[in-house]
């Protein structure tokens, strides 16, 4: 599902953040991505994306070489993938429900069809009876959930996220990993950045190690 | 693109009008004014060149004839400067006849001319021109030729004044081009200045939708048509105040107008430039939102 062959990643005027990393994550598969700040796992899920370009080397997801993929294309791809980021990525002056909403929009369906595949997604994270709130007003843990109803609603291949518990305690931590081993159980590949161990051994799940942008385990 | 993203567009825009409802009142209001005073200007414009064609089409020529020029000789000048396609008529003149016109043209004054010794008019000829060449190149052609004639010792025209009054007019058009293009400038920085500031406050927007598979053209229409709607909204405020002022206008002073025209009443712009001001509006509205893209590619993208 992706693929990283010999990708090295340097931001200009810095030391690289990946070196040389090579690594194929299959169909299905729930992967971490851990080690210390800065050793480069948010730029993994990044080039992923499509948000930064790999400097060498090639990165293939869902069999097509996205290291110069561009505009129409990009954005075909980018539908196929949902993402949840630490700060949660909500716009605070949308409803839970429009900012759900969003990724479906993007696609040009129909408002009815939008609003009710929404409204889906908000009850599969449990906040439908929040969907006309601001985002302000829910709390860290219920604000990711929304994070995730977008995410989800697209019906992603793939989802990934970055620190997605990294503002929230134990307990809304192991809620959100909850929500994540349901939907990796609907067949969705998942590749989750942290460099929270507690988490990881929740979910025992594979995970790689990464050490100034280097992959040190498994070696 | 489907009809749904259009729907999604066109409410996206509205939603940012909506939001940021005083910024894009200001721009209007900005616009509006920018426009108006190029809408004024042409509207003079427009006048001074009814003025100045009205003018000239009532102008004719006067040949005065040498003192020597037997009747022969006269009709030999009428059949020739008739016989010229720019000329509809030509009438004869005498000398008797031209000092009574000019007593009954004097009126009371009349009699200033009783005390004369011998009648000083020369005989001439009035030339009146066709339609199609009633304008001051024609005129001065003619005129020129008129000269050039055996037995012709002078052409008036009332030329000097009113190829001042044409230069005058072309003067004005330049500097209201210069004018024009300045304002244009102008009303596009304010345009582009008022859509940059909507893209650097949906910032986090802009980053999300592309990040949930947004295309550019679903990011880029709505400020596309915010812009159209700032451009084509300021021309169309601008032709309203216009056509406020020239009510007032022909109010106030239609009368002095009126003496110093010789034309019934000044006229408001042709639909043809109100026309053409929308579609300046809108071409402006387009200019500004590409600037405004280019600017905020270079800086936050």
């Amino acid at each position: 599902m992706i693929q990283f062959f010999h990708v090295s990643m340097v931001y200009s005027g810095s030391t690289p953040a990946l070196r040389d990393v090579t690594l194929e994550v299959p169909k299905g598969e729930f992967l971490f991505v851990t080690g210390p700040s800065g050793a480069g796992k948010s730029t993994i899920l990044k080039l992923i994306l499509g948000v930064e370009r790999a400097t060498q080397g090639q990165v293939l997801v869902n069999g097509r070489n996205i290291t110069r993929m561009a505009g129409r294309e990009m954005a075909g791809l980018r539908r196929q993938i949902g993402f949840v980021f630490q700060d949660f990525k909500l716009l605070p002056r949308k409803t839970v429900m429009e900012n759900v909403s969003l990724a479906l929009q993007v696609q040009g369906l129909p408002p009815k069809k939008v609003l009710h595949r929404a409204y889906q997604a908000l009850r599969s994270v449990g906040l439908s009876d929040k969907r006309d709130e601001k985002p302000l007003r829910l709390s860290g843990g219920e604000q990711q959930r929304v994070a995730i109803a977008r995410a989800l609603v697209g019906s992603p291949i793939i989802l990934l996220a970055d620190e997605p518990t990294g503002n929230l305690d134990w307990g809304l931590s192991r809620e959100i990993m909850d929500q994540f081993l349901k939907i990796h159980e609907l067949g969705t590949t998942i590749v989750v950045a942290t460099h929270n161990e507690g988490l990881i051994e929740y979910c025992g799940k594979q995970r790689i190690v990464l050490e100034r942008g280097a992959v040190v385990a498994p070696s | 693109m489907n009809f749904y993203k259009g729907y999604y567009i066109v409410r996206n825009a509205r939603e940012n009008i909506r939001g940021h409802w005083a910024t894009h009142l200001v721009t209007l209001a900005a616009v509006g004014f920018s426009l108006l005073l190029f809408a004024v200007f042409l509207l003079v414009l427009t006048n001074l060149q009814l003025v100045a064609n009205r003018w000239g089409s009532e102008l004719q020529i006067t040949a005065y004839l040498d003192g020597g020029v037997s009747e022969d000789g006269r009709q030999g000048l009428e059949k020739t400067i008739g016989g010229w396609q720019e000329v509809e008529s030509v009438s004869f003149a005498s000398p008797a006849d031209a000092l009574e016109a000019l007593k009954k043209a004097l009126g009371e004054a009349a009699h200033v001319l009783e005390g004369l010794p011998e009648n000083p008019i020369p005989a001439s000829l009035e030339v009146r021109l066709r339609k199609p060449a009633r304008n001051l190149d024609s005129i001065r052609e003619v005129a020129d030729r008129c000269q050039s004639l055996k037995g012709v010792a002078q052409v008036e025209y009332g030329g000097a004044w009113i190829g001042r009054f044409f230069a005058l007019v072309r003067v004005l058009r330049w500097l209201g081009l210069c004018l024009g293009a300045l304002l244009l400038l102008g009303t596009v920085i304010v345009i582009s200045s008022t859509l940059t500031l909507g893209f650097y406050a949906r910032r986090d927007e802009i980053e999300i939708l592309r990040l949930v598979g947004a295309t550019e053209g679903f990011l880029r229409l709505p400020f596309l048509l915010e812009g159209l709607v700032q451009g084509i909204g300021g021309a169309g405020v601008s032709v309203v105040l216009s056509w406020g002022l020239y009510l007032f206008f022909r109010f106030r002073l239609g009368e002095s107008w009126t003496q110093f025209a010789g034309w019934t009443k000044p006229v408001f712009l042709s639909s043809v430039s109100i026309l053409a001001l929308l579609l300046l509006g809108t071409v402006l509205g387009i200019v500004s939102t590409f600037l405004s893209f280019s600017r905020f590619s270079r800086s936050a993208v």
